[in-house]
């Protein structure tokens, strides 16, 4: 294998700087040719003359495998070119974000949600909502100032429980049931 | 009762205090979140969307118009203050509101956006009231295989007015149209894609769909540009002072720009609006285009002329009567905006289509009421009431707004179904959504291409049905050739054509 080429694939696997498209993109082709594999498991598209239920997504499966496969492809190479213009940039990054290697707000926010839906249910709306409306300002703004933080979250909540159970008649999960 | 005189009797409806009060508040929101630089009225819809279950439907959709006229007007506040367009309809406003501020003219740069959007907005809306049955009645020539057509012609003309975005557009509206299969077949009650889930098999509800796709998107695009808020906050503290009295354009400027620049401009919109994927930022970039193409005085232009803030939003809010038509008589979206109303309608069990203004009429005339109503009396008045204030509300502080909508769009979606799997596709839909964002998707495409879905597939299977598999079936009936004939001329227009003026261009160049 050419250096070239194994450098491509280094891309296309996500290693590397500039990667963060290129594993994206393949994500996208590898769950496009998911969809197609399993519309084909689904029987042919035309049975006794008729259309079948796999039809349709036989045709977006192809056709979103071809697209996505192409944009992966576009994104290797596009990932190439930039590696070499950005290898010096790189380094010093590299350097700089050593000691910077934490969650990004961003998938702590994922997490936090998806902790809090786990948890509505089980907490009920007022625990868990308080802890995580606190929780998402606390990321937006900084730990200063919690205290005033945790008033307004209480508020937001409480507001939140008027206006789906009192206003809108929902019932929202509580901690006894 | 014929339709026109159905939407007269509904302004009756706005003296219940109940439904004004929501109109109002629905306004108030739509403004704000529009006003708010990288909020939109489509978060704001998608975060209310949930309380329409609630809510008694007629009420729901009045709320929703009025949401969507703010929504085209609200932009124009910090796109003439700090040169950043609260909404993507605003954009061109920016380009002669703010140089107007700069001079010391911001609230009359406000004053003539108020103005334009009030005229627009009415005129938009009153000629969908009175085109719309007509087109209601063209459509009911349209069948099975003119369906299919027709929706397959929507959703190109959606992917490639994305204009540089064309294969990540299609790959959008192909991951949309992926999500639509999931659940049970339409015709053969076969699951697929269900892995053996009873809630997937269900099939995706539009709901989590779209809070996931505006509403956690947006936190989690908020989140990671935090630092550029934080700028924008910054440059709004700076914003001076406005007075009441300074909002009121002088009669001598609105004879300026001319009667004719403003009609001119809101047929611009309202035709771009009836355009699938088009949207209000087209709409007021092409009106522009002509002001600027027809003016006596080009080149002041991009330097404060009212001209620019007329043209652009008077088109900008005709589009809201614009796309309106095809949501309402083919149950074709034409923007986010319009998808999320057809799921209000869908969720009440409404299905769009050309029986609609007949058989839902009582539903369809008071939403086309709130619409003109918001459209002629809230723009001025809350531009003129509140303007002053705009600002103030506009600093919100980050914190409490995006923890309040955080709390509403994941509370908000198990409201459907009182089960946490809801809440859960939510956050899968917002996590996709975000990523989707971050490497330049338009995840307004994959939204479009779930709704259009469903309706893509069940004509397509039909129509190849009756004709026992036979493609010729699309070009040799009139309706289907239609569509086709037209998709050609969209492609040739929007996809082809630009890139051979670019190549002279660039020859010349």
């Amino acid at each position: 294998m050419s250096r070239s080429s194994s450098s491509l694939l280094a891309r296309a696997l996500g290693f590397g700087s500039g990667s963060g498209a290129a594993r994206f993109h393949g994500v996208l082709a590898l769950l496009a040719l998911g969809y197609l594999v399993g519309g084909l498991a689904m029987g042919p598209p035309l049975e006794a003359g008729k259309l079948t239920p796999s039809f349709f997504p036989l045709l977006i499966g192809v056709l979103a495998t071809v697209l996505c496969g192409l944009q992966w492809w576009s994104s290797v190479r596009g990932a190439e070119a930039q590696n070499q213009a950005e290898a010096s940039v790189d380094a010093d990054r590299q350097e700089g974000s050593a000691s910077g290697r934490r969650l990004s707000p961003e998938l702590t926010l994922m997490l936090a949600t998806l902790g809090y839906v786990l948890v509505f249910q089980w907490l009920g709306y007022v625990l868990s909502t308080l802890v995580y409306v606190l929780g998402v300002m606390l990321l937006f703004s900084g730990l200063d100032k919690w205290l005033s933080k945790a008033a307004i979250a209480l508020a937001i909540t409480a507001v939140g429980f008027v206006l789906f159970n009192q206003i809108f008649n929902v019932r929202l999960p509580t901690l006894w049931g | 009762m014929d339709f026109l005189t159905q939407v007269v009797a509904s302004f009756g409806l706005l003296l219940n205090p109940t439904i004004l009060f929501y109109v109002v508040a629905g306004f108030l929101i739509g403004t704000i979140f529009s006003a708010i630089p990288g909020l939109t009225a489509t978060l704001a819809l998608a975060l209310l969307l949930p309380l329409t279950y609630s809510l008694d439907v007629t009420t729901a959709l009045m709320a929703c118009a009025s949401i969507y006229m703010a929504g085209m007007c609200g932009g124009s506040i910090t796109a003439t203050t700090i040169n950043i367009p609260g909404a993507p309809s605003s954009m061109m406003t920016a380009v002669e509101g703010y140089p107007m501020q700069q001079r010391g003219e911001g609230p009359l740069a406000l004053g003539h956006a108020s103005f334009a959007s009030m005229i627009g907005g009415v005129f938009g809306a009153v000629l969908l009231v009175l085109l719309a049955p007509l087109i209601a009645d063209l459509s009911l020539l349209v069948q099975t295989t003119g369906k299919a057509a027709l929706i397959l012609f929507a959703l190109i003309v959606i992917v490639i007015a994305q204009r540089g975005n064309v294969r990540r557009a299609a790959i959008a509206a192909c991951l949309g149209l992926m999500l639509a299969t999931v659940g049970l077949d339409a015709m053969v009650p076969v699951a697929r894609f269900s892995f053996g889930m009873g809630d997937l098999a269900a099939g995706i509800d539009l709901m989590p769909v779209i809070i996931g796709t505006f509403a956690i998107s947006e936190l989690l695009t908020q989140l990671a540009e935090n630092d550029k808020a934080k700028r924008i906050r910054e440059q709004l503290k700076g914003v001076a002072k406005i007075r009441r009295r300074d909002f009121i354009p002088s009669r001598s400027a609105i004879r300026r720009i001319g009667a004719a620049c403003y009609l001119k401009s809101s047929t611009i919109g309202y035709l771009v609006g009836t355009l699938p994927g088009a949207g209000g930022s087209m709409g007021g970039f092409l009106a522009y285009v002509e002001a600027v193409r027809t003016s006596r005085e080009p080149d002041s232009f991009g330097k404060g002329n009212p001209q620019g803030i007329a043209a652009a939003e008077s088109a900008n809010n005709a589009v809201c009567g614009g796309a309106l038509v095809p949501m309402l008589t083919f149950g074709i979206p034409g923007d986010p905006i319009t998808a999320i109303v057809l799921g209000v309608l869908v969720i009440n069990g409404i299905q769009p289509g050309p029986q609609l203004m007949e058989s839902q009429a009582g539903l369809i005339a008071p939403m086309l009421a709130a619409l003109i109503f918001s459209a002629l009396i809230l723009v001025p008045l809350t531009m003129y009431l509140l303007g002053p204030y705009f600002i103030r509300i506009v600093r919100i502080r980050r914190d409490v707004l995006f923890g309040s909508i955080a709390m509403l769009a994941v509370v908000g979606s198990y409201v459907a179904t009182y089960s946490t799997f809801q809440m859960m596709m939510t956050l899968v839909m917002g996590i996709l959504a975000f990523y989707l964002r971050k490497h330049g998707y338009p995840v307004v495409t994959l939204l479009l291409g779930f709704i259009l879905g469903p309706g893509l597939e069940e004509y397509l299977r039909r129509a190849l049905t009756l004709s026992n598999g036979d493609l010729t079936v699309f070009v040799t009936q009139p309706d289907s050739l239609f569509f086709i004939v037209l998709t050609g001329i969209f492609v040739y227009f929007l996809a082809i054509r630009k890139p051979v003026q670019l190549k002279g261009g660039e020859n010349s160049g």
